[in-house]
């Protein structure tokens, strides 16, 4: 099949993270009425953390968005705004954030999921940058190790310098992979990300082939990122033509995050898959 | 004519969020203010990254460093509802106690830190849920802040947020309901000159409306993205020029909090220094 914007409405997931003002039935019942059929599971608060009981009701969540007949593609922690760093130097923290990422990884098969995704950590950028890698590396060996029991797949995500400056392009993020080693360690490859590394999605599928597991696409201009399609300069006819050419069979979210959104995302993700209907 | 003190400025360190604390204090000292809005964040200090056994050893720690640099603390802003699993007004029990007790541990931390106020958040309700429901709860909730403030002795100041952080709290007048509702002498209120200017309003007004400020936070925006001053085109000169006339002697935070200035915080508050420094409302001591 041709990928242009129809053909894409079928792929495109979204995720929660922008319906946390709204109750997780409010997020499903909006997906329904957006005729989306995937989402990736955002491990926000309040839908989805462990600072919501003390025992989360995982199969009651995961009933009710197969009752939604919606399926999710991934599972995607929180990891930037909630107190989460898997390379934190306060190493307390570090650990909680390692048990807070096995949470994910142990319940993902109850959302008939078998992938999360992982973020780099954040380093101080006046420490020296090995130092936050090593324990980067650390956290991810064991995640991995821990995921395999659960025939999880750890999808490492690099995060543009907004965010964290560990692993900010397809190199960075090929040199953590290989140092890692493990089987299960796969990528999820941004449009954001790529675009503030001036790079493209044909670096990442160059590099990475199948081993990309996840594409997240959202619109950016040179001081924000995570926009809604249509209000930044990214190409989306481009991506799409890159998916196409490498034969791209995995989930692709549209990802969008400005604090704003929260008010009313419905209204958000409505405007950019019309605007991607229209590609 | 009145004018504004440089010492009564401070800067939020939540823009540091990307650099150690102690890098961030030696900023604010050599930049020359005096004070410290405190950000309760990881990976500074918060409920989260510290050990419930090393709270206390960890805020005297964070006390010392301020002491050794001659900063003082204005404002304990620990991060609460905009980003972190802190609602005091939650539906959801668990989190509505367990909210409760971390802000309990905050109120005594400020006072440990020597900060002149905790910064109070009321909490919100999920914007499907009853709004009326949530406002009770947040009442409640405040009400048991404030005394135990009272009984520690520490003074909290509270703001309106944005309509999609808080749907209880987002202007004067519903920010005005909450402290007239919790009556006491514990919570005042802190205006937030960009929250103000997205809602139309001018800082005048919360003098109208609350005869009393006790904080004010200060940032440039369009009108939001709490810029540097002098990035973006909030009327900052005619806000200081209010607070200038009614001889406001409280503190004043720079909020500067927007990802376009994490990698190099120090730029930024070199830049607002100097802004403050030739600003015709803005006396400075050297």
């Amino acid at each position: 099949m041709r990928m242009n914007g129809s053909a894409m409405y079928s792929m495109i997931g979204i995720n929660n993270f922008n319906y946390r003002r709204y109750s997780f039935d409010f997020f499903l019942d909006s997906v329904n009425r957006l005729g989306i059929k995937h989402i990736e599971l955002c491990g926000c608060h309040p839908h989805f953390t462990v600072y919501e009981h003390k025992n989360f009701p995982v199969r009651e969540m995961a009933e009710k968005i197969k009752n939604h007949e919606i399926t999710v593609s991934a599972v995607m922690p929180e990891q930037n705004f909630l107190p989460v760093n898997i390379a934190a130097v306060n190493e307390y923290l570090r650990k909680q954030s390692v048990e807070q990422m096995k949470f994910y990884i142990e319940n993902a098969k109850a959302f008939d999921c078998d992938k999360v995704i992982i973020y780099p950590g954040k380093a101080f950028m006046n420490y020296p940058p090995s130092e936050a890698w090593k324990r980067s590396r650390q956290s991810l060996s064991e995640l991995c190790e821990f995921a395999k029991k659960y025939e999880v797949n750890v999808l490492l995500e690099g995060v543009s310098n907004f965010i964290s400056s560990l692993m900010t392009d397809s190199n960075t993020v090929k040199q953590m992979m290989d140092e890692v080693g493990a089987d299960n360690l796969k990528c999820c490859v941004n449009s954001c990300t790529a675009y503030y590394a001036k790079e493209t999605f044909e670096d990442y599928f160059k590099i990475f082939g199948d081993r990309i597991e996840m594409v997240q696409l959202s619109d950016s201009v040179p001081d924000n990122d995570q926009l809604v399609w249509g209000e930044g300069e990214q190409d989306f006819r481009y991506h799409m033509s890159v998916l196409e050419k490498y034969e791209y069979k995995g989930a692709v979210t549209m990802e969008l995050n400005m604090e704003e959104y929260a008010e009313d995302p419905e209204k958000y993700y409505g405007e950019s898959l019309a605007y991607m209907k229209n590609l | 004519m009145n004018r504004l003190k440089m010492s009564q400025f401070g800067v939020m360190s939540v823009l540091y969020q990307q650099y150690s604390l102690d890098y961030c204090l030696d900023s604010l000292a050599a930049n020359g203010f005096r004070y410290v809005d405190f950000w309760g964040g990881a990976t500074h200090y918060c409920a989260f990254d510290t050990p419930p056994g090393e709270r206390k050893r960890r805020v005297r720690e964070i006390r010392k460093m301020m002491d050794d640099r001659g900063l003082k603390m204005s404002v304990f802003t620990a991060e609460q509802i905009c980003l972190y699993p802190i609602n005091v007004a939650s539906s959801n029990p668990y989190v509505r106690r367990n909210s409760m007790d971390i802000v309990k541990q905050y109120l005594e931390d400020t006072k440990e830190f020597g900060a002149d106020y905790y910064f109070a958040q009321m909490g919100y309700g999920l914007f499907d849920e009853d709004k009326e429901e949530t406002v009770k709860r947040a009442v409640e909730s405040l009400c048991q802040m404030a005394e135990y403030a009272k009984e520690i002795g520490v003074k909290m100041v509270m703001e309106q947020l944005q309509p999609y952080e808080c749907n209880i709290c987002y202007d004067k007048e519903t920010l005005k309901y909450l402290i007239s509702a919790v009556d006491s002498p514990y919570l005042t209120a802190c205006v937030d000159c960009v929250a103000a200017a997205a809602a139309g309003e001018s800082p005048l007004e919360y003098y109208d409306t609350f005869g009393v400020i006790n904080h004010v936070h200060l940032a440039d925006g369009e009108p939001t993205g709490h810029m540097c001053p002098g990035d973006g085109s909030n009327p900052l000169n005619d806000y200081l020029k209010v607070f200038a006339d009614r001889n406001y002697q409280g503190s004043v935070t720079l909020e500067i909090n927007n990802q376009m200035y994490f990698d190099n915080p120090d730029k930024a508050v070199q830049r607002a220094a100097r802004w403050l420094r030739e600003n015709p409302y803005v006396e400075s001591e050297e």
